[in-house]
């Protein structure tokens, strides 16, 4: 019976990675590509996104569900790369130097997400969310209006030909793939980017590390219920606001790892899907709005990426028309995320039962023993 | 669960063994889906028609990006490089070639360096795009038009003209270098310029909400700014009820951003062309007849072909004529003859486009305009192709 | 959260740390920006304003040994570069030995023109930095009326049924 209930709990607890891996598995015969197109899109994708979805570990595991104001690291990140390429600074000196610039914009960023979001309690998602849209506006109006009228801008290949503002798309040539670049392991036909990778695992190092921590270990209090760790003396609103910095740090980082290997940059709208898609690949990989681990970002950014790498061909082929292929993508890609979601709600409430079935239980059996004392 | 799987298995051995290859090479194109930019899409499919689809053994390979393309240029990206993926790709063309097109171009030249790559329409500033290593780029003369577009408003009699647009267009070097021009052009030829900002159709509103607004909004632009009124629109699916609002209360519309017959037209009128699809005679004339009967004559324009069909259809042609030797990738001519099959009659005009802060003149891009139709009783060809075009607009470029 | 009093040495210690931290960041994102400054230099074939050096004829100039560019008079092509030193080549269409010379590009340049053929002729002020103002269209370009063009009348091939 116990192995029964056992198998049935490992299929719901991860329902949402099963179905994603069968659908995959599905559409790949269809979509026509080839595995070795598809291994190295999966590499490349991984170096890219990776960094973007560890930076939301934190916050959840700060009990602050998925941090959807890393959309404002992002664009910090984003000014960093404009600034980079305004003074013309190239290569991986142009990233540590866009990183360097975007660092104090992203904490402040940090700072007043955190403030925010600790008036908020409770519905942090839906705030951080609506945050990134308000920030949004303001970083429109710095980039297209202040910039050259107010801040100087020295190099005309990114300021509009009318005197101010940023153009529309940026190229990112000087900085473009310089990571990957750096030391890239050519293997069989693949491209490894290993430094980007070993940027990936230096990150994932200071995650488990710093889970170590007291500061860690206070997040995790905080994660767990707020009035006990209050009572328990843990600075429960400081806490969580360093929760939101280091993910909106981590989400500058993330970002420019993400736009030097793009390549370019559509200035107004880069960061627009960042928080969408990272938050999809950690609920592919079977996170949850309360708990994630590392394993569950790589597994996410897998998952999700090469569903959209086969689908919108295997939809193309499926229905023989080329618009269909595109749509056939969304449906699949969003259903399944819409689908994880629901069900993690399921699974909540059904752990919400089962804690209650074995408290009582465990009540039974330890009040004896607690009359006794 | 288990149900889906097994159908989409099933689905993909049928679809596998459906698919075999006869002809010598393929050509990828990329446009946008019908709610985007209609026009590109069809333009892919009569190329379909005349080759057939790499499915079915022909040569053909229709791919089509996000309608939220500004957001999701990982996919679109991916989704051009997965054309190279196929050992018999020879070309891919993309119209239009929105924000991450040079990226694509880049990867799939450093993949596969044999694979001609045509663009059309780029949305990327002109340097950026040239830079990738596309062979041959094809955008609509922003700046001829510029100064053609203002001279055949006042040949309408136009007083005033209104520019609607939005801060991302604005952000676009190239819409930006046009509305400058325009602003001159109109200080020069004594018409009254004034922009008029409308939202944008990929922020939050929406098309719906970007549309909605233009209907409420241009009635009171006519009352504000009078019905000799010329009015100009950036934005593609804003020009539908920009259309059908100027027919009911008045005001001069002389071409659209990328002009079509089926931009705004057929919406904005209610027509049913179903039966003219791909005969751009046939539909004009039915467009024609439907603006005279609103009481448009003489005030309404367009180009008489498709722009968006004809970069779409000519450009898989060109590359086409190039594979099979017929046509030299660099020649201005063959260009023409390959989009000219598409709109015969059409007078057109081009050049290599020169950029204005370095003097550096692009091997690789071409500006292209046609000739401005008025419909009315009779029609009128305005031969803004042989108009002479004073050099200073090409040197406009910021105030 | 009620203010602790903290031991002034721990104050100090931080206060330095701090410093410490902020001086440790201008100075690498100084150590960045000087070794990763980019430059465009516009490699330009076309005559000496005043005629004293003339375009060359299929010239071809590579820079850091990267793949050369081919240049006929009146071309000017864009390259960019990474670091203040770099090294040129120039190849010349009549066989002779190529051109080989180091190029030092000033720290705080975005955009420096280098004309091939002053430096050929070995004139002084081959490289200059280039600021950008209205320029003239290439003399062969005409405006308006040079590539109109009239479809002929063919059929479509492609009508829908």
């Amino acid at each position: 019976m116990s192995g029964k209930k056992s198998l049935g709990r490992f299929l719901t607890e991860n329902a949402v990675v099963i179905l994603f891996l069968l659908i995959t598995i599905a559409a790949i015969p269809s979509s026509g590509l080839s595995i070795q197109y598809i291994l190295q899109e999966m590499i490349t994708r991984l170096g890219r996104n990776t960094f973007l979805v560890l930076a939301l570990i934190l916050p959840i595991y700060a009990g602050m569900g998925l941090n959807f104001g890393m959309t404002l690291g992002a664009m910090s990140g984003q000014l960093g790369l404009i600034l980079a390429i305004n003074f013309n600074v190239g290569g991986v000196e142009g990233l540590a130097f866009a990183a360097l610039l975007g660092t104090p914009v992203s904490v402040l960023m940090g700072y007043i997400c955190g403030s925010v979001l600790n008036k908020a309690k409770g519905r942090e998602m839906v705030t951080g969310y609506m945050l990134a849209f308000f920030i949004n506006g303001i970083y429109q109006l710095v980039i297209l209006y202040m910039m050259g009228a107010i801040f100087p801008i020295r190099s005309p290949a990114i300021l509009l030909s009318r005197g101010y503002g940023i153009r529309n798309t940026l190229n990112l040539e000087g900085v473009r793939q310089s990571l990957d670049n750096l030391l890239m392991l050519r293997l069989g036909g693949y491209a490894l980017p290993l430094a980007t990778f070993i940027v990936i695992a230096v990150l994932c190092a200071f995650v488990i590390w710093f889970k170590k921590t007291k500061l860690g270990q206070d997040m995790r209090a905080v994660g767990h219920d707020m009035t006990v760790a209050e009572s328990a003396g843990v600075p429960v609103d400081r806490t969580r606001i360093i929760a939101i910095i280091i993910s909106t740090v981590l989400a500058c980082y993330g970002q420019i790892i993400f736009l030097q290997n793009m390549g370019n940059m559509a200035t107004y709208n880069a960061h627009d899907q960042t928080s969408f898609f990272a938050v999809a690949a950690i609920l592919v990989g079977g996170a949850s709005v309360k708990k994630a681990s590392i394993p569950n970002v790589f597994i996410g950014v897998i998952l999700l990426h090469v569903l959209f790498v086969v689908t919108p061909r295997a939809g193309q082929n499926l229905f023989g028309s080329a618009m269909i292929g595109e749509y056939f993508r969304q449906f699949i890609g969003y259903g399944v995320i819409a689908l994880s979601l629901v069900l993690y709600a399921w699974r909540a409430r059904k752990d919400a039962l089962r804690a209650r079935e074995g408290l009582r239980r465990a009540s039974i059996a330890a009040a004896p023993e607690g009359a006794a004392k | 669960m288990k149900r889906i799987a097994m159908i989409f298995v099933a689905l993909a051995i049928v679809a596998a063994s459906s698919s075999f290859a006869q002809a010598k090479y393929h050509i990828g194109i990329v446009t946008g889906t019908v709610s985007q930019s209609e026009d590109d899409l069809r333009g892919a499919e009569a190329l379909i028609k005349a080759y057939g689809d790499v499915k079915s053994g022909g040569m053909i390979q229709h791919i089509t990006y996000p309608d939220d393309f500004m957001s999701q240029q990982e996919t679109f990206i991916s989704s051009v490089v997965s054309l190279a993926d196929d050992k018999l790709m020879k070309a891919i063309v993309i119209n239009q070639a929105i924000p991450g097109s040079t990226e694509a171009f880049k990867r799939v030249k450093a993949k596969r360096p044999d694979i001609l790559l045509l663009a059309g329409e780029p949305h990327e500033d002109p340097l950026v795009i040239q830079s990738s290593g596309a062979d041959m780029i094809l955008s609509n003369d922003f700046v001829s038009r510029g100064y053609t577009i203002i001279w055949a408003a006042k040949q309408l009699g136009a007083k005033k003209f209104v520019h609607i647009s939005f801060p991302r267009h604005m952000s676009y070097e190239t819409l930006s270098r046009r509305n400058e021009i325009f602003k001159v052009a109109c200080a020069d030829l004594g018409l009254e310029y004034a922009f008029e900002t409308a939202p944008d159709p990929t922020s939050d509103v929406g098309m719906p909400g970007a549309q909605q607004f233009i209907m409420e909004k241009t009635p009171q632009w006519i009352e504000k700014y009078g019905k000799n009124t010329a009015f100009f629109c950036t934005n593609d699916g804003e020009t539908e009820p920009l259309l059908r609002q100027l027919l009911a209360y008045g005001g001069i519309f002389i071409e659209a951003d990328l002009p079509s017959p089926l931009m705004g037209y057929p919406g904005a009128l209610g027509i049913d062309l179903k039966a003219e699809m791909g005969n751009f005679p046939a539909i004009l004339k039915k467009v024609e007849a439907a603006v005279i009967a609103k009481g448009g004559a003489g005030r309404f324009g367009t180009w008489a072909f498709s722009y968006g069909f004809t970069v779409s259809a000519g450009l898989g042609e060109f590359a086409k004529n190039v594979l099979d030797g017929k046509a030299k990738k660099d020649s201005l001519k063959d260009l023409f003859t390959a989009l000219g099959k598409y709109t015969p009659g059409a007078k057109w005009n081009g050049a290599y486009y020169t950029d204005a802060n370095t003097g550096v003149r692009a091997k690789n891009q071409v500006l292209v305009y046609m000739d401005t139709y008025i419909m009315g009783k009779p029609g009128k060809f305005l031969p803004t192709t042989t108009l002479k075009i004073p050099d200073k607009y090409f040197l406009i470029k910021n105030k | 959260m009620s203010e602790k009093k903290v031991d002034p040495k721990i104050a100090a210690r931080r206060l330095l740390v701090r410093g410490g931290l902020v001086v440790a960041y201008v100075f690498l994102v100084g150590l960045f920006f000087v070794t990763g400054k980019g430059h465009t230099v516009l490699v330009d074939n076309k005559d000496a304003a005043d005629g004293s050096a003339v375009g060359i004829n299929g010239a071809l100039v590579s820079i850091d040994g990267r793949e050369a560019l081919e240049q006929y008079p009146g071309d000017r092509d864009i390259v960019l570069l990474k670091g203040q030193r770099h090294r040129v080549r120039i190849q010349l269409p009549s066989g002779e030995p190529p051109i080989e010379m180091s190029l030092a590009l000033p720290l705080n340049t975005d955009m420096l023109l280098l004309s091939i053929p002053k430096l050929v002729a070995k004139q002084a002020g081959y490289l200059e930095e280039f600021v950008q103002r209205d320029q003239p269209r290439p003399a062969d370009e005409k405006v308006g009326d040079n590539n109109a063009f009239t479809s002929p009348d063919a059929p479509v091939t492609t009508p829908a049924p």
